[in-house]
């Protein structure tokens, strides 16, 4: 169970380097569109597609490792108030409540790459790619958050 | 279900959610996927999944990933370091001179990066504690450094801008330059109340003389390569507000080449830091963008336009309870929380009233700031409160009431002559 947990950390760990390189990708994308559209007179048209296709990777595949470091925002005015054991109660319940809704809209969206892989369904873009490719992204993120947050709701330390 | 019915539900258990703890974006996700079970069933997967991809692919919301870098790449270079002690020698010997650094430095900052946590967490750390040690009042050094942080969201570049102009479909490059004008009447606002508090000379705070004013114009020079690179390629027409992101985030990388402040440590950390940052933001709005279809859908959009004009209220009126909606609730509640929720309820009344869009919604915008240092839960506060131990809960609170008197008088400037917030877009046009 131990290494199974290590390797899920593992793997959003290199997914949030994927997406880290997603965003250093996007920078160039946008400079080198700005320096060929000006001074060379020739816009691309795929520097817009594929920043489109980084942002995606650059969300989703972050997600995973930026939930395992609990690092997303709440709002925590009533927590604070609660004792510390109530404050627990309430933090896993939240993790639990997280766990669920992720992993619904992980079965939704998942669902949904299905049907596209199915149909052979291809971004609306210039330079089309299969758009079960970014959609299938999107549920593996949604997923692996799913299983942070249970992680989380199971962990004794709170 | 009526459009009424759906609404209140849906505001009713986002608010619990919230207020329990959960985190935002599965608040939103959760409203998201009961209101399309409820509302369309099965039959609506298809629509949750393209709200989700929708937002993923934008490339409107690229531009709030790369201004984050752009930030974190001069706050974590140290290049504002430098930045400090150049403003610092610049303003020299005056009454309260380190009051009049941090606005100085806070609205250099406000055109530098888009966040005021990220300014009020960074003054709390490096200017505070030196009006500390130097005697100077309490709470008007953390009035200064909550109001001077407070025009990052207002001056260009604006991370609230993109998502406000994404959202409320209105120009990005236009709500962008509208903030520019505000912001400067904040600043001078808060540099007269500083003045009209009688700061004491100060003393005991020697002026920086390890360089000379003329070095210190020199170092602030490079600086202006990223204002260019953000404000100066979307004014020429060069660059669009996504492409701008981009090309600041290659200026702040040369200021920090030009200090010898570039190496591979810093810029793992940048990239690591700025990516976390933008997935807590980005996520909030992928998990929300479905509620506008959603409200459209249960007919409550229409119901509530009907309602306002049904009511016959002045335009004046109805624009002052838009704008005493929001100042209330973000004292509450996060303001991407409140804009995700608010905006599409509010786009088609603006719409139906006839507001101008950039107007209103730089309002609307400075609205969302003041909301965030207005005590008790402003996210303002609790970044200064945290990034400086020896700052009480009560004393930045009470540094903050003064500073949202002065916001609300320039807002009220900013109603009374909308040519102060719209002149500079029209320019764009």
């Amino acid at each position: 169970m131990k290494s199974l947990g290590q390797l899920h950390d593992t793997t959003s760990r290199a997914l949030f380097t994927l997406a880290g390189a997603a965003l250093v990708l996007v920078v160039m994308l946008y400079a080198f569109e700005v320096l060929a559209r000006y001074f060379f007179d020739a816009p691309t048209t795929w520097s817009g597609e594929a920043v489109q296709y980084a942002l995606a990777v650059l969300l989703f595949c972050a997600l995973p490792d930026v939930t395992r470091r609990a690092a997303h925002v709440a709002i925590d005015i009533v927590p604070e108030t609660l004792s510390e054991k109530r404050r627990w109660q309430l933090a896993k319940t939240n993790n639990l409540v997280a766990c669920l809704v992720t992993a619904t809209a992980g079965w939704i969206v998942g669902r949904e790459a299905l049907t596209q892989f199915d149909r052979g369904l291809l971004t609306n873009a210039a330079h089309p790619i299969p758009r079960w490719w970014l959609t299938a992204a999107i549920a593996i993120g949604l997923f692996s958050a799913s299983l942070h947050f249970l992680r989380h709701a199971l962990d004794k330390r709170g | 279900m009526s459009g009424f019915l759906f609404l209140g539900l849906a505001i009713g258990l986002l608010l619990l959610m919230l207020f329990s703890g959960a985190k935002i974006f599965i608040g939103f996700l959760a409203l998201n996927l009961v209101g399309v079970l409820v509302l369309i069933g099965p039959r609506g997967f298809g629509l949750f999944t393209n709200s989700i991809y929708e937002t993923a692919t934008s490339l409107t919301l690229v531009t709030v990933a790369l201004f984050v870098l752009m930030g974190e790449i001069l706050f974590r270079s140290g290049t504002v370091d430098i930045l400090f002690r150049s403003v610092d020698t610049l303003v020299g010997r005056l009454r309260g001179r380190l009051y009049v650094v941090t606005i100085g430095l806070s609205t250099v900052f406000g055109a530098l990066s888009g966040s005021a946590v990220a300014v009020a967490a960074m003054l709390g750390r490096s200017v505070l504690p030196l009006m500390q040690d130097r005697g100077y009042d309490v709470r008007l050094s953390a009035g200064t450094i909550l109001a001077g942080a407070s025009l990052a969201p207002i001056i260009p570049p604006s991370l609230l801008a993109i998502i406000v102009g994404s959202l409320a479909d209105v120009s990005i490059a236009g709500l962008l330059v509208a903030g520019l004008v505000p912001g400067l009447i904040f600043a001078i606002l808060t540099l007269a109340y500083v003045f009209l508090r009688q700061a004491p000379i100060d003393q005991q705070s020697p002026v920086d003389t390890s360089q000379s004013p003329v070095r210190a114009i020199l170092n602030t020079l490079p600086f202006l390569i990223v204002i260019f690179a953000v404000m100066g390629l979307i004014i020429l027409g060069i660059a669009t507000p996504s492409e701008s992101a981009a090309t600041g985030v290659v200026g702040a990388l040369v200021v920090a080449a030009i200090f010898g402040r570039l190496n591979a440590a810093m810029l793992r950390e940048t990239i690591s830091s700025a990516l976390t940052i933008s997935v807590v933001i980005l996520i909030i709005v992928a998990s929300a963008k479905l509620f506008s279809q959603l409200l459209s859908f249960a007919g409550a959009t229409r119901g509530l336009v009907s309602l306002i004009t049904d009511l016959g209220l002045n335009p004046e009126l109805t624009f002052l309870i838009m704008m005493l909606i929001p100042l209330v609730l973000c004292m509450f509640i996060d303001q991407i929380a409140f804009m995700l929720l608010a905006i599409p309820i509010y786009q088609p009344i603006v719409a139906a009233l006839g507001f101008d869009p950039i107007w209103f919604w730089t309002l609307f915008m400075i609205n969302l700031t003041v909301g965030s240092l207005t005590p008790p839960f402003g996210y303002t506060l609790f970044a200064l409160k945290g990034a400086n131990e020896r700052l009480s809960t009560a004393q930045v609170f009470g540094a903050a009431w003064p500073i949202v008197c002065i916001f609300l008088i320039g807002m009220t400037v900013l109603w009374a002559v909308p040519g102060l917030v719209t002149y500079v877009p029209r320019l764009l046009q």
